[in-house]
């Protein structure tokens, strides 16, 4: 009868190895004798056991290596003569498990903190950490530059929190891999013992990284719940639940690095190609001549209006800053456009306007402040208004070109209820 | 440049190369080392792993054989000057160390 096995899904960093050997030690304690990388660690049940297990950083090897590649098996064979039996290796980590009493450390303790930096840092971390900062500066860009469609939307401010939590996060990887490589090295000048990791004397840590991730999903879960468009949530969990299964199906292959390589950047490409046009496609359009009854105004509300209105477009976006309704009204000879800013944020609405007043779109404004009875009116040579109010903009343009008597205006704002 | 980098050579590369005056497969070499220092100096498997590659990478030593992943080496001339004027250098210590001390 085979040997019950089991899987366990658990990370643990290149400076927290002596913190892996302590865990899989443990396990052997409990009878679970690590045996190989799978999806996760796959242990296999035997006898409990007092193993002495090492686990340390090759620097040679590469983060694509999701298997023993030659240069580690080579490097393997010098440790295996040393006493030592190799067990299994993923990406820069070599598991052995120790079989001789006399067997001699394979690296110095010095030797250890310098590989395990090199680990940290290497040159898929460098490539990560420069992908990731271009991605958050992307989207600093973006969204400075779109500031009033993103400000107010949930769906456009998830990307641009995600680029800046994956980037700061790996920076915070680097400065830690610094200190800790250095703290390491003060240590051992001292004559002190190293140990590479946190959780000598507590076993906390080990599961740090699972409250870190835990509070990571319930952080995402949150924000889905907040987007609040099923629409929206399917397309990112379905986009992560496929980042999931191609980490997993990788993991159990094990191709070799070449293969493993060459994978991702197929499956990165594929993946980004299909993933933008579905968020796009899928956007709160209320595209419905249905929906011309949700317009909280109509062109017949403030002028005469005999046409048959073609299309209707509704946009509606909102999160605790705020909120933006966009309204398109188009008939076969007119379009009718209005937005609404609401917020309680003047700091917001200062900088909506300053965009919506740029020099280069808006030269020869006149103002019309008093016909508003706003804090700030204009109306540009395109005849579409500004209009600021306390807690709110509205943007208003009507084809026709027409100059707004007092008596419309007072009808729109009633009807926007934007005063 | 090597000469630079090993202008002076610690302990684990000294007995190394004492090692590899001989033809040696990498893997006996931790033995011949504590053989050669009579059990004081062991060398760990990742750092003779490490230095074979940078001796070889320097032309310190050469690769001769290559079975499948064993692999054996010998010091070349580059190295045995390195070692002759490691083993000159600590006789110069000794001698030092004996007129004033010992």
């Amino acid at each position: 009868m085979s040997a019950k096995m089991k899987t366990v899904l658990k990370r643990f960093d290149y400076m927290h190895c002596d913190d892996f050997a302590k865990y899989l030690s443990d396990m052997a304690a409990k009878g679970w004798h690590f045996k190989e990388w799978g999806a996760g660690l796959k242990f296999e049940q035997g006898q409990p056991e007092s193993a002495m297990y090492a686990v340390e950083v090759f620097s040679k090897a590469s983060e694509n290596d999701m298997r023993p590649e030659p240069k580690t098996q080579e490097f393997a064979e010098y440790c295996e003569a040393a006493g030592w039996e190799f067990i299994d290796a993923k990406q820069k980590f070599c598991i052995f498990k120790k079989i001789e009493e006399s067997a001699v450390e394979m690296f110095t303790p010095k030797e250890r903190v310098v590989n395990a930096f090199k680990g940290m840092t290497s040159g898929s971390a460098i490539l990560s950490l420069v992908i990731y900062g271009a991605y958050a500066l992307l989207q600093w860009i973006d969204t400075i530059n779109n500031f009033e469609r993103y400000i107010f939307s949930n769906v456009l401010l998830l990307p641009f929190f995600a680029g800046n939590i994956l980037f700061l996060s790996q920076v915070c990887r680097f400065i830690y891999a610094f200190w800790k490589k250095n703290r390491l090295i003060q240590a051992i000048k001292k004559g002190e013992e190293v140990y590479l990791g946190n959780c000598k004397d507590s076993k906390l840590h080990i599961y740090m990284q699972d409250i870190y991730g835990g509070i990571l999903i319930v952080l995402f879960m949150a924000y889905m719940m907040m987007i609040g468009k099923i629409e929206f949530v399917l397309v990112y969990v379905i986009a992560i639940a496929i980042l999931m299964i191609f980490s997993i199906v990788i993991a159990k292959m094990r191709p070799d690095s070449y293969t493993n390589f060459k994978s991702q950047i197929i499956f990165g490409l594929v993946f980004v190609v299909t993933l933008i046009p579905a968020t796009i496609i899928i956007s709160d359009n209320d595209n419905d001549m249905l929906q011309k009854d949700k317009l909280p105004l109509q062109i017949s509300d403030y002028r005469e209006f005999n046409e048959e209105i073609e299309n209707v477009d509704i946009y509606h976006d909102g999160n605790p800053l705020g909120s933006r309704e966009t309204y398109y009204i188009l008939s076969k000879e007119n379009c009718v456009r209005y937005y609404i800013y609401r917020t309680e944020h003047a700091w917001i609405l200062d900088k909506i306007w300053e965009t919506a007043l740029d020099a280069r779109f808006n030269e020869g404004a006149v103002d019309c402040t008093t016909d508003w009875t706003a804090k700030k009116a204009v109306r540009n040579k395109l005849g579409t208004y500004y209009v600021r109010y306390n807690n709110s903009i509205l943007v208003f343009s009507d084809d026709e070109d027409i100059y707004l008597s007092s008596e419309q205006i007072d009808i729109i704002c009633e009807k926007l209820n934007v005063k | 440049m090597a000469r630079e980098q090993f202008q002076t050579l610690t302990e684990p590369m000294y007995y190394i190369l004492l090692a590899l005056t001989e033809e040696c497969c990498g893997v006996d070499i931790m033995e011949k080392v504590k053989t050669i220092s009579h059990g004081r100096v062991l060398v760990g498997p990742g750092t003779l792993y490490a230095m074979l590659a940078k001796f070889e990478e320097n032309g310190v030593i050469r690769l001769t054989a290559s079975e499948g992943r064993r692999k054996s080496y010998v010091i070349t001339e580059m190295g045995r000057e390195m070692l002759q004027k490691e083993y000159d250098r600590l006789l110069v210590m000794v001698r030092d160390g004996e007129q004033i001390v010992f």
